[in-house]
C-alpha cells in the first residue's frame, strides 16, 4: 500500500516526457463540442473496417493472381482490363499485391499492438496496485523506454536482429509496450486511490477479485480505444521501416517495400508507388477513426 | 528553476548512456558481421582474424565497450565499411542539409500547428468536416505524403524541383546550411533556389506533426478558454482576444510544447524517408545506405546521432516546459 | 427593501434558460432584484436553485454561451444592458461590477504570478501593493511575486477580492467566497469584505447556499428555489420568521449550536419517518410526523436494548504518530501530521473528530480504517464479530463503484463478512433488501441501478446501506454532510443517529462543522496540527469549551 501521497503520483517531469503522440484521450470536457453525429461516424468506421479486414483475410481467395509472380504485362495503368489497379513494372498484379500487403500489414500490427498493450497492461497494473518500490523500478524502467526516440530504437533493434518483418515487428513493440504501462499506471494509480476502490477495500474485498472488479473495468476502455488508434500508427511504422529497407526483403508484397521500390518509376508509372501508399494511408486512417469513434462513444455514456 | 535544469541535464546523460550501451550491443552482437562484409565473403581466414585483433571484437565486452566510449568522445567515429571513409567525415558531409531539413520542418510543424489550431477549434458541422480531416491526414505516412507532393508539384505543376537540395553546386558559404549560406553572401537568387527545394520534403515531413501539434493546441486552447482563470479574467473586464492571448496561449503552450518535442522523434524517421524520396544528401540518405550494404558501424553512429537530437531536444523542451509553467519545476 | 437610493444593481424579469438535448431548462425565471449601493443583498439556495446562473448573469458572462437564452433587463448604475448580448458589457464587466468566485486556485491563472495579474487591474505596481496590503496580506512584496499555488486559500481569496476591489466597481458580486475555505479563515474573509464594501459604498450580491453566511453578512435576502425568487426581506425577518413553506423547511434544516441533540434535526422527512416505523414496529408513519413535529420524538424511543456484558472500547488509539514524506529524491522532506494522538471509542458512544484542513483528522480516520498505517503507536479495534471497520465517505457518489449495480455491490460487502459467508442465497438477498429499507431505499426500485442512475442524496443512502449491511464494529464517517444541501444533510444525520440507537453502532465522526459534530457525538474531540487540543462532551459544547482553537472554531459557528 501507497505509504504516503507521494510525487509518484505527480508525472515528474523527467526525462519521459508526456505520454506520446496521442496515447492519452483528452480529458472529457462534456458539451464543448457537438458529438451528436459519432454514433453515426463509429457505424460507419467499424463497418468499413470490417469490410477492409474481410477483404483482407479473404485476399488470397478473391484474386485469379499470384502476388510473387508474374500476371500480365508490365506497366499497366489501373482500371486496365484484368488488373483493376494495373500492374508494376515486372508485370505482377498490384491490387492482388496491395491486398496480400493490407494482409500483413493487419497480421504484424495486430500482433504488435495486442502484444505491446497486454504486456503493458498487466506491468503497469502491477506498478499502480503495488505502489512502493515496484512501481518506482518499473516506472523508472519504462521512463528511461520512453526517453529514447522511438522510431530510430525501432530502426536500431530491426537493424541489429537483420532486416526482417518480425525484427520490425520486434523493434517497434520494444518501444510500444512503455506507452501502454505508462497510461495503464497512471489509470490505475488515479483508480486505485479513488473512492470507489478505497470503498470496496474496506467493505472486505481484497488482492485480484478487487483489480478484476473495480479496477481494471475503469482502464480497459482506454487502452482499448488507445490500442485501436495505435494499430494504425504502427500500420505507418512498419510500412516506414520497410520503405527504408528494414522490412522483408523483394520481391515480398509489403506495402512499404512496394511503395519504396516503386519510387524509381513514379515519373513514368506513378502508380506503382502511390497505390501501396494509399492503402498504408487508408488502413491507417481506418484506425485512427475507429479509435476516435469508440473514444467519442466511451465518454458519451460516461464510462 | 536552475536546480530543476540541472536535475534534467543529469538524468539527459543517463539516457544517453543507455543509448549508446543499446546502440553498442546492437552494432555488435546484432545483424551480420562487420568484418565479412567489409572484406568480402572471400578474405582468408587469417585475414578476418587479422581484422578481428585490429577492430578487438575478440575483447570481452565491457573492455569494448569503454574503448567504444571513449573513442566516441574522442570523436573517433571508426570507419565506414560502405563508403571506406571515416564516418566522421562522412557525418559532417551530412550534416547540414539534416540540418537544415530538421529546421525547416520544426519551422512548418509550428506554422502548420498553430494555423490548423484556428481552423480546428471552429464551431458547427464545418468544424467537424475539418476536425476528421485533419484526423486522417495526420494518419498519412510521410511517404505518402512526400509522393503526392512530387506528383502534384513537380510532374503535374511543374512549380517545384524535387531532387537534391540545389540547382547551383554546393554553396560556399560557412554552414552548410544552403538558403542561410545565399544570405549571408547575398546570393539571393542562390537562397531563393534553395528555399524552393527544401519546401516539398519539409512540408511531407512536418504534416503528421504539425497536426498533432494542431490538435493539442486547439484542445489545450478550448480548454483554457473555459477555464475558470479565463472567466475570472473577463469578469474583470478582459476582452476575448485578450483572454486568449494573456491566459489561452500561456496555458495551452506547455501541452503543445511537449507534444513538439515528443513528434521531435517522428519528424526524425519521417526525415530518413523524405530524404530518400528527395535525393536529399544528408544522414537519412546514408543510413538507408548504409543499412542497405550492411554497414552496422555507421547504422549504430547515425541511429546514436539522431537519438541523442532527440534526447537533447527532449531535455531543452522540459526545460522550457518548467519556465513557462511554474508548477512544473516547483512539483 | 430597507433602501431607497438609486439601485447599484437592477434585475428586471430576468429569465435564464439553458437549451439542453432534452429540451429548455430554466435556471432562472421572472426575476426582479434591487441592490443599493452599500447594500448587501444575500441570494440564498440549494443546488440548482439558479442562484450562481443569476450571479453570472448580472455580470453579462452568458453572452457568449451558446446553449443559453435570456430575457430582461440588467441594470448597473443606471445602465440597462441585455444580459444576452455582449453589446455594452465591454465598459461595464469589470469596471462597474466584479467578483470574487467561489475557488480561488481555479480562478487565478496558475501561470502568472499575482503581481501581472493584478497590476493588470490595478495598471500601477505601488498600486497593486497598497491594495494587497488593503485586504490584509502580511508580506505584500513576496506575495506580488508568487505564483497561485505558493499561497494558501485565505490568501489566494484575498487577492481575488483586491482584483475586484481594485477598480472600485458599483457592484460586487460574491459568488460563495467562502464555501471553499476552512471555517476560521471564512470569518476573516467575510468581515473583509463586509468592511471594504463599507468603505467603498458598493453594492454587495452574495450568492450564497450557507443561510448562516447570509445571515451574518446580508442586510436582505432572497431566497431562490426552481429559478424564482420564493421569498425576500430583512435579513432577520427572513430567518426568524419565514412565510414561504419552502424557506421555513430551509431554514428549519439549518444546524446551529442550539439545535436540539436529543430529537431528529430538521423538519420531517418522509422516508427517514419510513424507516422510523419499520425500526419501531409500529407503522405509523403519520404520528410519528406528528410527533416530530411537536418536538416530541426522542431519539431515546429507538435505542436498542443494551448488552449486559461490558466490552472493551471500539477503537483505541495509544500515542499514534504518522508523517509524510514530500517532494522528490533531492528534496525530500518529512512532514509530520499526527503528534501521538491518543483517542478511545467506547462501544456504542459516538466521537467527533472536529478539525480543520491538515488538521491531520481524515489521517486518524485512514489509520483507524487500515487504509494507512501509523508510524508508531497502536491501534486496537475491537474486531470480534469480524465485520471490521466501515467508512460513510464525503463522496458517496464516487465511493460507488460506476459499473457495479447496488446489489452486486451489497451483496459483496456481505460475501467478504464471516456474517454473510453463511447465508443462503435467499437469507443474503433477504438481508440487503432490509439494509436498503433501514435507510429509507425502496429495494425494488434501486437494487439493480448503478450509481449514475442514483440521485446524490440515494447514493449517500446506499453508501451508508452498504456500511452497515453487516453492522461494522465501528462505523467512521468521514465529512459525509459536507457535500449536501441543508436538508439532505439533515437526512443523513438523522438516517445515521436512527442506525446508531438501532444497531448500537460505535462511530467516529471526522468533521469540520461543530454544529454538525454535536447532532451526532456524545463526545467531540478537536485536533488541530496533529495533536488533540481539547476533549469536551457534546452536551454543553459552548461552556465547556475553554482550549483557544476551540473557541475559535465554536466563534466560527455562525448564529
Amino acid at each position: 500500500m501507497p505509504s504516503s501521497p507521494d510525487a509518484t503520483t505527480v508525472p515528474a517531469p523527467t526525462a519521459a516526457a508526456p505520454a506520446r503522440r496521442r496515447m492519452l484521450p483528452l480529458p472529457s470536457r462534456p458539451g464543448r463540442r457537438g458529438h451528436e453525429a459519432r454514433p453515426v461516424g463509429a457505424v460507419v468506421a467499424l463497418t468499413l473496417l470490417g469490410v477492409v479486414v474481410l477483404v483482407a483475410l479473404l485476399g488470397p481467395a478473391l484474386s485469379p493472381y499470384s502476388s510473387i509472380t508474374v500476371s500480365g504485362p508490365p506497366d499497366l495503368a489501373p482500371f486496365s482490363a484484368g488488373h483493376w489497379l494495373g500492374t508494376d513494372h515486372l508485370g505482377f498484379d498490384i491490387a492482388t499485391r496491395v491486398v496480400e500487403g493490407a494482409r500483413t500489414s493487419l497480421y504484424a500490427a495486430c500482433v504488435v499492438t495486442l502484444g505491446s498493450a497486454v504486456f503493458g497492461l498487466a506491468l503497469g497494473t502491477l506498478a499502480g496496485m503495488a505502489g512502493g518500490w515496484v512501481d518506482q523500478v518499473l516506472m523508472r524502467l519504462t521512463d528511461l523506454f520512453l526517453a529514447f526516440p522511438a522510431t530510430i530504437v525501432a530502426m536500431a533493434v530491426a537493424m541489429g536482429l537483420g532486416p526482417s518483418l518480425s525484427s520490425s515487428m520486434i523493434g517497434i513493440a520494444v518501444i510500444w509496450w512503455p506507452l501502454y504501462a505508462r497510461l495503464t499506471r497512471g489509470e490505475v494509480r488515479r483508480v486505485a486511490s479513488s473512492p470507489h476502490v478505497e470503498a470496496a477495500r474496506l467493505s472486505g474485498t481484497r488482492g485480484l477479485t478487487l483489480v478484476r472488479r473495480h479496477v481494471v473495468p475503469s482502464v480497459l476502455p482506454t487502452v482499448v480505444v488507445t490500442a485501436s488508434m495505435d494499430i494504425g500508427g504502427v500500420i505507418a511504422m512498419l510500412a516506414g521501416l520497410a520503405f527504408i529497407g528494414l522490412g522483408s526483403p523483394e520481391p515480398a508484397p509489403e506495402l512499404g517495400l512496394m511503395a519504396s521500390s516503386g519510387m524509381q518509376y513514379i515519373l513514368g508509372s506513378w502508380w506503382i508507388a502511390v497505390i501501396p501508399g494509399i492503402a498504408v494511408g487508408l488502413l491507417s486512417l481506418l484506425f485512427t477513426y475507429t479509435g476516435d469513434a469508440l473514444r467519442s462513444l466511451l465518454r458519451g455514456t460516461g464510462a | 528553476m536552475l536546480r530543476f535544469a540541472v536535475r534534467r541535464l543529469g538524468s539527459l546523460v543517463l539516457v544517453l548512456l543507455c543509448l549508446s550501451i543499446l546502440v553498442f550491443v546492437l552494432s555488435r552482437y546484432g545483424g551480420g558481421d562487420p568484418v565479412r562484409s567489409y572484406l568480402g565473403n572471400n578474405a582468408s581466414a587469417s585475414a578476418v582474424a587479422a581484422m578481428r585483433e585490429k577492430l578487438g571484437l575478440d575483447d570481452p565486452m565491457p573492455v569494448q565497450f569503454w574503448d567504444y566510449v571513449s573513442r566516441l568522445l574522442h570523436g573517433d567515429l571508426g570507419m565506414s565499411l560502405s563508403t571506406r571513409r571515416p564516418v566522421r567525415a562522412e557525418l559532417a558531409d551530412r550534416l547540414p542539409a539534416t540540418l537544415e531539413l530538421a529546421i525547416a520542418t520544426l519551422l512548418f510543424s509550428v506554422v502548420i500547428g498553430v494555423v490548423l489550431a484556428r481552423v480546428y477549434a471552429l464551431p458547427g458541422c464545418f468544424g467537424g468536416i475539418v476536425r476528421f480531416t485533419l484526423l486522417g491526414a495526420a494518419s498519412a505516412p510521410a511517404f505518402l505524403v512526400a509522393t503526392a507532393g512530387v506528383l502534384i508539384f513537380f510532374v503535374q505543376l511543374g512549380w517545384l524541383p524535387v531532387s537534391g537540395r540545389t540547382s547551383y553546386g554546393p554553396s560556399e558559404g560557412l554552414s552548410g546550411i544552403y538558403v542561410l549560406d545565399g544570405l549571408l553572401t547575398g546570393n539571393l537568387a542562390y537562397s531563393w533556389d534553395a528555399l524552393q527545394h527544401l519546401l516539398l520534403p519539409a512540408f511531407a515531413a512536418s504534416l503528421g506533426p504539425g497536426v498533432a501539434l494542431a490538435r493539442v493546441l486547439a484542445d489545450g486552447l478550448s480548454t483554457s478558454i473555459g477555464s475558470a482563470y479565463a472567466r475570472t479574467a473577463r469578469s474583470l473586464g478582459e476582452s476575448e482576444r485578450s483572454v486568449l492571448r494573456r491566459h489561452g496561449l500561456r496555458n495551452a503552450a506547455s501541452p503543445a510544447l511537449s507534444m513538439l518535442g515528443v513528434q521531435f522523434g517522428m519528424m526524425l524517421s519521417s526525415l530518413v524517408v523524405v530524404e530518400q524520396i528527395f535525393s536529399w544528401n544528408g544522414l537519412g540518405q546514408y543510413l538507408v545506405m548504409a543499412i542497405d550494404r550492411a554497414d552496422t558501424n555507421a547504422v549504430a553512429t547515425i541511429s546514436l546521432l539522431l537519438g541523442a537530437f532527440y534526447v537533447v531536444i527532449n531535455a531543452l523542451v522540459d526545460i522550457a516546459l518548467a519556465a513557462i509553467d511554474p508548477r512544473v519545476r516547483l512539483s | 427593501m430597507t433602501r431607497t437610493d438609486r439601485p447599484a444593481l437592477r434585475v428586471d424579469g430576468l429569465t435564464v434558460r439553458y437549451l439542453t438535448k432534452g429540451g429548455p431548462v430554466v435556471a432562472a425565471a421572472d426575476v426582479d432584484l434591487r441592490v443599493a449601493p452599500g447594500q448587501c443583498l444575500g441570494l440564498v439556495g440549494e443546488s440548482g436553485s439558479g442562484k450562481s446562473t443569476l450571479g453570472l448573469a448580472v455580470q453579462g458572462l452568458l453572452t457568449r454561451e451558446e446553449q443559453v437564452a435570456t430575457e430582461g433587463v440588467v441594470a448597473i448604475a443606471d445602465r440597462e444592458l441585455d444580459p444576452g448580448d455582449e453589446r455594452g458589457w465591454g465598459q461595464v464587466r469589470g469596471h462597474l461590477v466584479t467578483t470574487v468566485f467561489q475557488d480561488p486556485m481555479a480562478s487565478l491563472d496558475p501561470t502568472m504570478t499575482v503581481g501581472r495579474m493584478l497590476t493588470w487591474v490595478t495598471r500601477d505596481k505601488q498600486e497593486s501593493l497598497r491594495w494587497l496590503e488593503e485586504v490584509e496580506i502580511r508580506e505584500p512584496k513576496v506575495v506580488l511575486r508568487s505564483y497561485p499555488h505558493q499561497l494558501s486559500g485565505g490568501m489566494r481569496q484575498r487577492v481575488m477580492i483586491a482584483m475586484a476591489l481594485a477598480r472600485r466597481p458599483a457592484v460586487l458580486v460574491a459568488d460563495e467566497p467562502t464555501t471553499a475555505l476552512d471555517v476560521s479563515v471564512q470569518a476573516q474573509i467575510l468581515s473583509l469584505l463586509r468592511r471594504e464594501q463599507d468603505r467603498l459604498g458598493c453594492g454587495l450580491l452574495f450568492v450564497t447556499h450557507d443561510l448562516g453566511v447570509a445571515r451574518t453578512m446580508c442586510d436582505d435576502v432572497a431566497v431562490m428555489r426552481h429559478g424564482r425568487i420564493v421569498e425576500r426581506g430583512p435579513s432577520a425577518q427572513v430567518f426568524d420568521a419565514p412565510q414561504d413553506e419552502y424557506s421555513r423547511r430551509l431554514v428549519a434544516s439549518r444546524l446551529t449550536l442550539d439545535t436540539d441533540r436529543a430529537r431528529p434535526v430538521g423538519p420531517p422527512e418522509p422516508t427517514v419517518v419510513a424507516s422510523m416505523s419499520e425500526g419501531l414496529a409500529q407503522p405509523e408513519p403519520e404520528s410519528l410526523t406528528r410527533r416530530w413535529s411537536a418536538g416530541e420524538l426522542t431519539w431515546a424511543s429507538f435505542a436498542a436494548p443494551e448488552p449486559e456484558r461490558r466490552r472493551p472500547p471500539a477503537l483505541e488509539l495509544v500515542a499514534v504518530t504518522k508523517s509524510f514524506r514530500t517532494g522528490g529524491l533531492l528534496g525530500s522532506r518529512e512532514k509530520q501530521v499526527l503528534h501521538g494522538i491518543d483517542l478511545t471509542v467506547e462501544p456504542r458512544q459516538s466521537v467527533a473528530l472536529v478539525g480543520e484542513s491538515g488538521s491531520g483528522k481524515s489521517t486518524i480516520l485512514r489509520i483507524a480504517a487500515g487504509l494507512e498505517q501509523a508510524d508508531g503507536g497502536d491501534v486496537v479495534i475491537d474486531d470480534r464479530g469480524g465485520a471490521g471497520v466501515q467508512v460513510v465517505p464525503q463522496d458517496a457518489g464516487a465511493s460507488l463503484t460506476p459499473w457495479r449495480t447496488v446489489e452486486q455491490l451489497l451483496l459483496e460487502r456481505l460475501g467478504n463478512t464471516p456474517e454473510g459467508t453463511g447465508l443462503t442465497d435467499a437469507e443474503r438477498s433477504a438481508r440487503i433488501r432490509l439494509a436498503l429499507e433501514r435507510v429509507a431505499l425502496d429495494p425494488d426500485q434501486v437494487l439493480r441501478r448503478k450509481a449514475g442512475q442514483l440521485s446524490g442524496g440515494q447514493r449517500q443512502r446506499v453508501a451508508i446501506a452498504r456500511a452497515v449491511v453487516v453492522p461494522p464494529a465501528l462505523l467512521l464517517c468521514d465529512e459525509p454532510t459536507s457535500a449536501l444541501d441543508v436538508s439532505v444533510a439533515c437526512t443523513v444525520l438523522n438516517l445515521l443517529n436512527l442506525l446508531r440507537q438501532q444497531l448500537g453502532l460505535s462511530i467516529l465522526f471526522v468533521t469540520h462543522d461543530l454544529a454538525a459534530a454535536r447532532v451526532i457525538a456524545d463526545r467531540v474531540d478537536v485536533i488541530s496540527d496533529g495533536r488533540i487540543v481539547e476533549r469536551v462532551d457534546a452536551g454543553d459544547l459552548s461552556d465547556s469549551m475553554t482550549s483557544a482553537y476551540g473557541r475559535r472554531l465554536l466563534d466560527a459557528v455562525l448564529p
